[in-house]
């Protein structure tokens, strides 16, 4: 081997050690870095406007890309041991850097599923507790997307399970049970949440409404055409009920004192087969006769 | 008549010299591997898979398309500078306006060329994905709205293929008409987001009241943005045959009248 040739080679591999020693230096110091100081700085940090800007004719792609760089934010953490093989670690999130992203991404494109689903499977939950901030990036999804019922179902959801306002989720669930091919049980669910938040009325002239939309021959015709008569049975009860208690003063303590009062000849037909029943708020329930709820717990399912 | 021969004539020999050129296939090959990493690409996301697959599709066209105009365009009209060749076509009887039409055009074919084989190349991998993930695809989604977006597309190149032209006309070097033809781009990407940040916010910054300034741009720059149809192919929007109409007849306009402008200049600038 020539003399030149070793030199080359003795400088070739010289710089390639260098390289290597400073590229894995470098590595090390950000795998040491915590998660939050890595990810505070990026291109989602700036005002919408200016994304857009920036983004050009690509907003699309870029609003995949953002996607992407929450996807890669969120979930586990592998950790090699120092024995070999892996753990998984609970990483510690940057939440305000991740609504950013979202928001980010949004921007850039409204209508894309992938930033809301995701947006609605981490956000309102625990650790990130951000259900305002989910609401409004679903909302600007459901807005962006009529021919979707998903981003209004699932302000619904939010709006029953974590903020504890069945009338308004109710309402939001008809809404999404408007949305081409919605699945039927949105307007049964809708309507039972709507009654269950005091708005009887509402919950029966929207399912009304729904029915005279509806083929009878669909699928789930004849179930809204029984959740409406149950409605309507309620509506009864409730008119009843409130009539006893401007003569009397109180509410009935029981819907057999209702009926003992000449108020209320008899109840109305329940199309499920139950006995209707009230609850010592004054509720009345076409589907639980005991009025036994039970009462969900508010974890990460 | 004759005009339009050394035109056509000028276009055909522009048209042959760039699909001859080396860089057009090293593109185009660009452009097949990010089609092929188009369907890479989809299968890292959940949802929309339809959405993700189009857009980067048309990207890809978009992107690709660039590099010709930028790269190859400029360089073929350099070229005849540089080695002279304009001077054999001046001394005979052909015109500056010949000339430059007739190299436009050529570019405008070579770019169709590029866009007809990167839309249908992106095409087949949108339909194996389509068809893998039916349940991803809008529903909305035709094929219909995805040529049309494809032809926007071409027209939004041939409107920066014409502010090249426009550039090289004035510019002393082709790398500072190649800066203000990147610049006239950028400018034409943000040109409807600027006029709308103006007319609908009474309190944009720098920018408060000079409506009169941005509309004013706004016309001369070119409004490129209103040429993106990626969004609306990819979530299978509505999109009038009217609306389209009036595309083609703006960018048309617009290209015809830059042309005009650049043989004007063209007269002017100093070829020796």
């Amino acid at each position: 081997m020539s003399r030149r040739l070793t030199a080359q080679l003795f400088v070739g591999l010289t710089l390639l050690c260098f390289y290597a020693a400073s590229y894995n230096a470098l590595l090390q110091q950000l795998s040491n870095a915590g998660p939050t100081e890595r990810h505070s700085s990026g291109l989602w940090n700036l005002p919408p406007v200016a994304l857009l800007a920036i983004a050009g004719e690509f907003k699309g792609l870029m609003a995949d890309y953002l996607t992407m760089e929450v996807g890669a934010q969120l979930g586990t953490e592998l950790v090699r041991k120092p024995e070999g093989g892996f753990r998984v670690v609970k990483k510690q999130y940057d939440w305000p850097g991740i609504h950013r992203i979202f928001v980010a991404s949004q921007a850039l494109d409204p209508s894309f599923a992938q930033t809301f689903i995701v947006a609605q499977g981490w956000l309102p939950w625990e650790p990130a507790n951000m259900v305002a901030e989910a609401q409004e990036i679903l909302k600007i999804a459901a807005k962006n997307r009529p021919w979707d019922w998903q981003p209004a179902r699932a302000i619904g959801f939010n709006a029953y399970y974590f903020l504890n306002q069945p009338g308004e989720a109710g309402k939001l669930f008809i809404e999404a049970a408007k949305t081409p091919n919605a699945p039927p049980f949105l307007s049964i669910l809708g309507a039972r949440l709507a009654q269950k938040g005091g708005e009887t009325e509402a919950a029966i002239v929207i399912m009304k409404s729904m029915l005279a939309d509806k083929d009878p021959d669909e699928p789930g015709y004849t179930d809204m055409v029984d959740r409406l008569h149950a409605l309507e049975g309620v509506l009864v009860i409730e008119q009843a009920a409130n009539s006893y208690e401007k003569a009397r003063g109180h509410k009935p303590s029981s819907l057999a004192e209702l009926t003992a009062s000449g108020l209320l000849a008899a109840l109305p037909p329940n199309p499920y087969n139950l006995d209707y029943c009230m609850d010592t708020a004054g509720i009345i329930y076409f589907d639980k006769p005991d009025c036994r709820d039970f009462a969900p717990s508010k974890s990460n399912q | 008549m004759q005009a339009l021969r050394n035109i056509w004539f000028l276009a055909l020999a522009t048209c042959t010299e760039g699909v001859r050129h080396k860089a057009l296939w090293a593109i185009v090959c660009l452009a097949v591997l990010l089609t092929m990493a188009n369907l890479g690409v989809t299968t890292l996301y959940s949802w929309d898979l339809g959405k993700v697959s189009v857009e980067f599709g048309l990207s890809a066209v978009a992107f690709t398309g660039l590099l010709l105009v930028f790269f190859l365009g400029m360089k073929i009209l350099a070229d005849d500078l540089e080695r002279s060749r304009i001077f054999m076509l001046l001394s005979r009887p052909v015109s500056i306006w010949h000339y430059l039409t007739g190299k436009f055009l050529g570019l405008a074919m070579i770019l169709l060329l590029a866009t007809t084989i990167l839309g249908l190349s992106a095409a087949l991998s949108m339909q194996y994905v389509l068809w893998q993930y039916p349940a991803y695809v809008p529903p909305n989604f035709s094929w219909l709205s995805y040529a049309m977006a494809l032809a926007c597309q071409w027209l939004s190149l041939v409107v920066v293929l014409a502010v090249s032209v426009l550039c090289f006309s004035f510019a002393s070097q082709p790398f500072i008409a190649l800066l203000l033809a990147v610049s006239s781009y950028l400018v034409g990407q943000n040109m409807e987001l600027l006029r709308r940040v103006v007319v609908e916010n009474a309190h944009a910054g720098a920018l408060t009241s000079q409506e009169n300034l941005v509309l004013a741009l706004s016309w001369i720059f070119p409004n490129l943005s209103l040429f993106d149809k990626k969004y609306v192919a990819a979530y299978g929007m509505a999109f009038s045959g009217q609306e389209f109409a009036l595309l083609c007849l703006y960018g048309i306009s617009y290209s015809a009248l830059l042309i005009y402008l650049a043989t004007l200049l063209f007269k002017r600038k100093e070829l020796a």
